[in-house]
C-alpha cells in the first residue's frame, strides 16, 4: 500500500455565528482516499464544518489547507478549491430551470472549459453509474428525491473533484430512497474517493467509514475507526448519543 | 450496480376509469348555478337586470341619432399616424407606404411567430357553428334592449308638475315595449342579422353532425376567416367615407379608399403567406433556426421601423462646402476601431488560460471607457466603447469551449455593427418631414415610446435589481438611492424635468428632441419599477442555489446570468407585464411636453376641429377600446408564456 498524502489539514478551526460559536477548534487531517463519516446531535457544528472547507462558511480563526492550498479571501483560491471539492446538499439544490443534462454539464462548461459535446459524454457516462442514464432530459421537477440526489452527486462527480462533501444527503429523502443514494456513495467509496461525509445513517458508518469524528458543542469529542466508535466508545457524551439512536 | 431494484413480479389491478358526468341540460345548469338557492336566485336576478339595464344604455348612447362617430371615423388616420407623412398639400405618395410597410413586417413577423410556436388548435366544426349559433342568438335578443326612439308623453306638451314627469315616463315604457315587441325602430335590422347567423350556425352545425365523421379545422382560420371577411367586405360593400379636406367635410359613397384596401389585402396575403413559409421552413430547416430568425427580426424591427422606414435618414446629405459623409468616414472609422479591433481584443481576452489577468485587464477598459466622459468626443465613441468594455468583463466569463469562443466574438462584431449603423442613423437627418415637434405622433407614437421605454428599461432595472440586493456597498447604495428617488416622483414631472431642465444640465452641443425625452424619462422611471417587481424575484429564490452553484466553482458572474436571473425572471412575470401595461398606458402623459399621442389628439386636437367642435367623448370611448384590446392582448400573452415556462409546476 502506498503512503497517502495529507490532502485537508484542519488547524485550530473556530467559526462564530455572531455571538454564538459554532466551532470551537477543530484539529483533524485527512488523507487521500480516506472516508470520513462526521456524526454528532443537531446543532454540534457538524455541517458548519464541512461548510468552511468549500468556504461556503467562513472561518474566523485557525487554518485550513486543502490540497496544499489554504483557504483565504483570496478568490482566485476560493474558485480553484471549490472546482475541486465537490458537494451535495441535504436538499439536493438543483437548478429546477434546467434539464438533468444541463444540470451536470453547466459548471464543467463554464468553469472548466470544457467542449459541450465531450462535457455531455461524459455526463451521460456519470448518470450511467448513477443508475439514471434515462432520464437525462427531464427536469429535477419531475424526479423522485432518490433520483434528484442522485443527479446531484453526478452533478458534483462532474467536476472531476479529488474531494467529495456530503451534507446530510439522505436526511431530505423517503426511507424507500436511502438505500439507492447509499448505493451510489458506497461504489464512489471504494472507487477510492475521498469524502467526508455528514450522515445519520449509522449503518453507512459501520461499512464505508474509514474514520468517525462525532461531533458536539463545535468539537471533535472523538474520533476513531467505526469498530472502536461504535463498540467501545470512551467519552459518556458518546455513549448517550449511541444509546438515543441505536 | 444501482439498477433500480426489481421487487417480486406482483399482478396490479388496472386503473377503473373515473364515472362519467354526463354534460347538464341549460335547464339543469341554471338550476344548480344559477337558481340553486333563495339567496342565489335573488342575485341571480338583481345582477341580470343591472347588467340588461347597464347594456341598455350603453346601445343607446352607442346608437343615439345625435352621436358624433363620423368624427373618429373621419380623424382614423389623425388618430393613427398623427399628420405622418403629411407636409405640402399634395401630400408625397410614397410616403404613405412607408406606414403600410411597417405595418406588414409587423402582421409577417406575427404570423411567422405563430407558425413558430405551434399556435392553435385543431376545432371541431360542429362546436365552432354551435358557438356562432349562440352568437347570433344573443345578438338578436340584443334587438329587445334598444331604447325607444321616440320619446312619447300621454298628453303631449301638456305640462302638469310632477304627474306630468310620470306621464312622460310612464310613455317612453310604453314606446319602448312596443317598439321591441313590434321591433320597429332598427330593431328588426339588428334581429334579422342576428336570427341570420344563429340559423346558419345552427344549419351549418346540423349539416356537420350528419357527415357523421369529426369535421375538424385549425382555430386560427378564425381569425384569419375573420380578417378576410372584413376586407372583403371593404372592396364589396359600399360603406361610403368620411373626408376631410381644407375644412369642409364631406361624405363619399361607395366602397372605401383604395390607399385603405390595397394595403390591408396585400398584409393579409403576405400574412398567410408567411405563416405557411414558417410551417414549411420549421418541417425543413427545424424550429431552432426559425426561433432565432424570429428573435433577430423581432430585436432589429423596432429600430429597423422607426429610425429606417419611418424617418428615412438621409445618410450623405448634400452639405456646404463639401462636409464628410455621415456612414463612410466618422462612422466607419468607429466600427473599424470599436469593432474589428475590439473583436481582436474581445478574442484575446477570452482565452481560457489569461484567467484573472483578463478580467483585470477588462476592469481597466471599464475605467477608460467611463474616462471618455471627462473628455469631450463623440457621444457615439462613448457608448460604442462603454459596449466594448462591458462585453471585455463578459468575455471571461462566458468564453467556454471554442465554439462560445467564437458566438461571443461574433456576436460582439455583430453588435457593434448594428450600433454603430443605428447610431449613425439617429444622427443622420430625417427626410421625412412633418410639422410640429415630431414625426411620430398618434397610436404610432404611444407604440414606440412604450416599446422602447420597456425594452430599454429592461437591462437597467435587471442591473438595479442586481445592485440592491449585492454585497457590495457602493452598488447598494447607488441602486437604492436611485429606486427610491425615482418612485417618489410622479412620471408628469419626471417628464417636464427632462423636457425643461435636463437642456441646463447637458453640455452645450447636446440636444435631444422630444421623442427621445420621453423614452429617456419613461425607461428611467419604469427602470425603477422594474428593478422593484425583479428584486422580488430574486428574493424568491432560495439559498440553496447560491450554496450549490458557488460549490460547482461559478462566478458570481456566472452563477447570476445562468441560475438567479432566469428563475427570478420566471418567477415575476406577471408583474413584469403589468409593468408593460402600466408604461403602455402612461405613455399618455407625454402630452404634457407637448407630444401629439393618441389621447390627446382624441382629447384636445379633434374637438378643436370647426366641423367636430367639441365632440370629446365619442373620441375617448373610442381610443379607450384600443387601449383595452391591446393591453388585454399583453396579458393574454402573458398566462400564455406563464405556461410555456412552467412556472408552479417545478
Amino acid at each position: 500500500m502506498t503512503v497517502k498524502q495529507d490532502i485537508i489539514v484542519c488547524e485550530d478551526v473556530k467559526k462564530w455565528f455572531g455571538d454564538f460559536q459554532a466551532l470551537k477548534g477543530i484539529t483533524t487531517t485527512i488523507k487521500e482516499q480516506e472516508v470520513v463519516v462526521v456524526i454528532g446531535p443537531s446543532g454540534s457544528g457538524k455541517s458548519t464544518f464541512i461548510r468552511t472547507l468549500n468556504r461556503l462558511e467562513v472561518h474566523q480563526e485557525g487554518t485550513i489547507i486543502i490540497d496544499g492550498v489554504e483557504l483565504t479571501n483570496d478568490l482566485k483560491n476560493i474558485e480553484k478549491i471549490r472546482s475541486e471539492v465537490g458537494m451535495v446538499f441535504q436538499q439536493f439544490n438543483l437548478f429546477p430551470h434546467l434539464s438533468v443534462m444541463q444540470n451536470i454539464t453547466l459548471a464543467p462548461i463554464w468553469v472548466r472549459k470544457k467542449p459541450k459535446a465531450e462535457a455531455e459524454e461524459d455526463a451521460m457516462k456519470l448518470l450511467e453509474r448513477v443508475g439514471i442514464p434515462e432520464q437525462a432530459d427531464k427536469f429535477p421537477g419531475q424526479l423522485s428525491g432518490g433520483q434528484q440526489q442522485r443527479v446531484a452527486i453526478a452533478r458534483s462527480l462532474a467536476m472531476e473533484p479529488r474531494i467529495m462533501l456530503f451534507d446530510e444527503p439522505t436526511s431530505a429523502l423517503d426511507p424507500e430512497m436511502i438505500k439507492e443514494v447509499l448505493d451510489v456513495m458506497k461504489e464512489l467509496a471504494l472507487s477510492g474517493m475521498t469524502m467526508i461525509v455528514v450522515t445519520h445513517e449509522m449503518g453507512f458508518a459501520k461499512e464505508v467509514a474509514d474514520r468517525v469524528l462525532f461531533f458536539d458543542y463545535g468539537l471533535v469529542v472523538e474520533e476513531g475507526t467505526p469498530e472502536h466508535f461504535f463498540t467501545s466508545p470512551e467519552h459518556d457524551r458518546t455513549k448517550l448519543f449511541l444509546s438515543q439512536i441505536l | 450496480m444501482t439498477a433500480e431494484t426489481n421487487p417480486a413480479k406482483v399482478v396490479l389491478p388496472d386503473d377503473e376509469f373515473a364515472p362519467e358526468s354526463p354534460p347538464l341540460s341549460p335547464t339543469m345548469w341554471m338550476k344548480e348555478n344559477l337558481f340553486s338557492n333563495r339567496a342565489n336566485v335573488v342575485l341571480t336576478v338583481t345582477a341580470v337586470a343591472i347588467i340588461a339595464f347597464a347594456v341598455r344604455n350603453m346601445v343607446a348612447w352607442i346608437f343615439a341619432p345625435n352621436r358624433g362617430w363620423e368624427a373618429v371615423a373621419t380623424n382614423l388616420k389623425l388618430l393613427m399616424v398623427q399628420s405622418y407623412p403629411s407636409g405640402p398639400e399634395p401630400a408625397i405618395p410614397d410616403q404613405f407606404a412607408r406606414i403600410w410597410v411597417s405595418v406588414g413586417i409587423v402582421v409577417v413577423l406575427a404570423t411567422l411567430s405563430l407558425a413558430a410556436w405551434r399556435v392553435g388548435s385543431r376545432v371541431a366544426a360542429t362546436s365552432f357553428f354551435k358557438t356562432v349559433r349562440s352568437a347570433g342568438s344573443v345578438l338578436a335578443l340584443f334587438a329587445f334592449l334598444g331604447p325607444p326612439t321616440q320619446d312619447y308623453s300621454f298628453l303631449g306638451d301638456v305640462d302638469i308638475p310632477v304627474i306630468g314627469i310620470f306621464l312622460r315616463l310612464a310613455g317612453s315604457l310604453v314606446t319602448f315595449i312596443v317598439e321591441a315587441t313590434l321591433m320597429t325602430g332598427g330593431r328588426l335590422v339588428v334581429f334579422a342579422i342576428g336570427a341570420g347567423i344563429a340559423l346558419a350556425g345552427h344549419y351549418a352545425s346540423a349539416a356537420t353532425k350528419e357527415r357523421g365523421e369529426e369535421l375538424s379545422f385549425h382555430s386560427l382560420l378564425i381569425p384569419a376567416g375573420a380578417g378576410a371577411l372584413v376586407i372583403l367586405a371593404l372592396w364589396v360593400v359600399p360603406f361610403g367615407h368620411y373626408f376631410f379636406v381644407e375644412g369642409e367635410k364631406g361624405f363619399e359613397t361607395g366602397t372605401i379608399a383604395s390607399s385603405t384596401k390595397l394595403p390591408w389585402t396585400l398584409i393579409l396575403l403576405a400574412g398567410v403567406a408567411a405563416y405557411f413559409f414558417g410551417r414549411v421552413f420549421l418541417r425543413f430547416l427545424g424550429e431552432k433556426l426559425l426561433k432565432f430568425v424570429l428573435n433577430l427580426g423581432w430585436g432589429l424591427s423596432l429600430p429597423v421601423i422607426v429610425l429606417l422606414i419611418i424617418r428615412d435618414p438621409d445618410f450623405n446629405p448634400e452639405r456646404e462646402g463639401g462636409g464628410i459623409d455621415f456612414l463612410t468616414a466618422t462612422d466607419v472609422t468607429i466600427w473599424l476601431v470599436f469593432g474589428v479591433i475590439g473583436a481582436v481584443v474581445i478574442g484575446f481576452l477570452s482565452l481560457p488560460k489569461l484567467g484573472e489577468a483578463g478580467r483585470a485587464i477588462a476592469g481597466l477598459l471599464l475605467i477608460g471607457s467611463l474616462a471618455m466622459w471627462a473628455f469631450p468626443m463623440l457621444m457615439r465613441v462613448r457608448l460604442v466603447g462603454f459596449l466594448f468594455a462591458l462585453f471585455a468583463i463578459g468575455a471571461q466569463t462566458f468564453a467556454g469551449d471554442r465554439r462560445a469562443r467564437v458566438r461571443y466574438v461574433g456576436l460582439w462584431l455583430a453588435m457593434a455593427t448594428l450600433l454603430v449603423f443605428f447610431l449613425g442613423a439617429i444622427n443622420a437627418p430625417g427626410s421625412v418631414e412633418v410639422p410640429g415637434k415630431s414625426v411620430l405622433g398618434g397610436l404610432l407614437l404611444t407604440f414606440v415610446l412604450a416599446l422602447t421605454s420597456i425594452l430599454l428599461s429592461f437591462p437597467i432595472g435587471l442591473v438595479m435589481a442586481l445592485g440592491r440586493t449585492s454585497t457590495m456597498p457602493i452598488f447598494r447604495v447607488i441602486s437604492t438611492l436611485y429606486i427610491e428617488l425615482v418612485r417618489g416622483i410622479p412620471f408628469i414631472t419626471i417628464l417636464i424635468f427632462f423636457d425643461l431642465i435636463l437642456v441646463l444640465f447637458l453640455p452645450g452641443n447636446i440636444e435631444f428632441d422630444s421623442v427621445t425625452l420621453a423614452i429617456l424619462g419613461g425607461t428611467l422611471f419604469s427602470a425603477a419599477y422594474l428593478a422593484e417587481n425583479v428584486r422580488g424575484g430574486l428574493q424568491a429564490i432560495p439559498k440553496g442555489q447560491y450554496e450549490a452553484a458557488k460549490a460547482m466553482g461559478l462566478s458570481t458572474l456566472q452563477l447570476t446570468v445562468f441560475i438567479i436571473l432566469p428563475q427570478a425572471l420566471r418567477a415575476v412575470i406577471p408583474a413584469l407585464v403589468g409593468q408593460t401595461i402600466a408604461i403602455f398606458k402612461d405613455t399618455s402623459l407625454v402630452a404634457i411636453i407637448g407630444l401629439f399621442d393618441f389621447l390627446f389628439i382624441a382629447d384636445k386636437v379633434i374637438p378643436a376641429q370647426t366641423i367636430f367642435l367639441g365632440i370629446k367623448l365619442e373620441n375617448i370611448v373610442f381610443i379607450a377600446g384600443v387601449y383595452w384590446l391591446f393591453t388585454f392582448g399583453f396579458s393574454r400573452a402573458s398566462l400564455r408564456l406563464e405556461k410555456k415556462v412552467g412556472l408552479g409546476e417545478r
